[in-house]
């Protein structure tokens, strides 16, 4: 499952996706809206993306992990649009036969999208101001 | 030939614009199209110095050429997740 959505993730379906009897693991990561980011208070993010480059990555990115683990089953869902604090803008599921093999998976998945991905964060801050998040190699948080 | 470069995020806010389209005499390279760009736009200098561009989806590299059939999109720094 390879999707990009503009509404609530529905994580429970992200999960079903890679439900299968050959699997002893599954990994679920959600990237969620922070509310505090070094004492800087956020409301809300808006996200956007290259549709078609963004989804023809993330279906790259399966391909990429499958031929590194074992996978079973890959997921990447990620949401567009506003995401207030608290809720979920990205979901990785990755079910394997065993559990290492999954939490690197998804680990290496979760940081290979944001590096290579075209989302982009905009950080709607509690006193009014807005940013757009670009990260360079000196950015404090990764 | 014209080449339209869509434009995401903060290059999209600073050219108060989703794309923009250029003219070349002949199928540009991107660095021709990066160089066109700034001339066009001088508020993206800044921004375009950490851009990487896309052609067809996939990353480029300065020295590709870009005929009137490939779309091209302008990519700051990635922040999805």
């Amino acid at each position: 499952m390879f999707e990009i959505v503009d509404q609530p993730i529905d994580v429970p379906s992200v999960l079903r996706s890679v439900a299968a009897h050959s699997t002893g693991a599954t990994v679920l990561f959600l990237g969620t809206t922070r509310q505090f980011t070094y004492g800087k208070e956020t409301i809300q993010l808006e996200y956007e993306c290259y549709h078609a480059m963004a989804l023809q990555k993330m279906q790259a990115l399966g391909q990429r992990a499958l031929e590194k683990w074992p996978i079973e089953g890959c997921a990447i869902v990620h949401r567009i649009g506003l995401v207030p604090v608290g809720e979920t803008s990205v979901a990785i599921a990755v079910s394997t036969p065993h559990r290492v093999a999954a939490f690197e998976a998804a680990e290496w998945i979760i940081d290979t999208l944001k590096r290579e991905v075209p989302f982009w964060k905009k950080e709607m801050y509690a006193d009014g101001q807005q940013e757009w998040i670009h990260p360079t190699d000196n950015s404090p948080t990764p | 030939m014209k080449i339209r470069v869509m434009l995401f995020a903060v290059a999209k806010q600073i050219a108060g614009a989703p794309e923009i389209e250029l003219e070349f005499a002949a199928g540009p390279t991107v660095a021709e199209v990066r160089k066109a760009l700034i001339q066009l736009c001088p508020d993206l200098a800044d921004v375009m110095a950490c851009c990487m561009f896309a052609v067809n989806n996939e990353y480029a590299s300065m020295d590709q050429v870009i005929s009137d059939d490939c779309e091209v999109g302008l990519i700051p720094p990635v922040s999805g997740g």
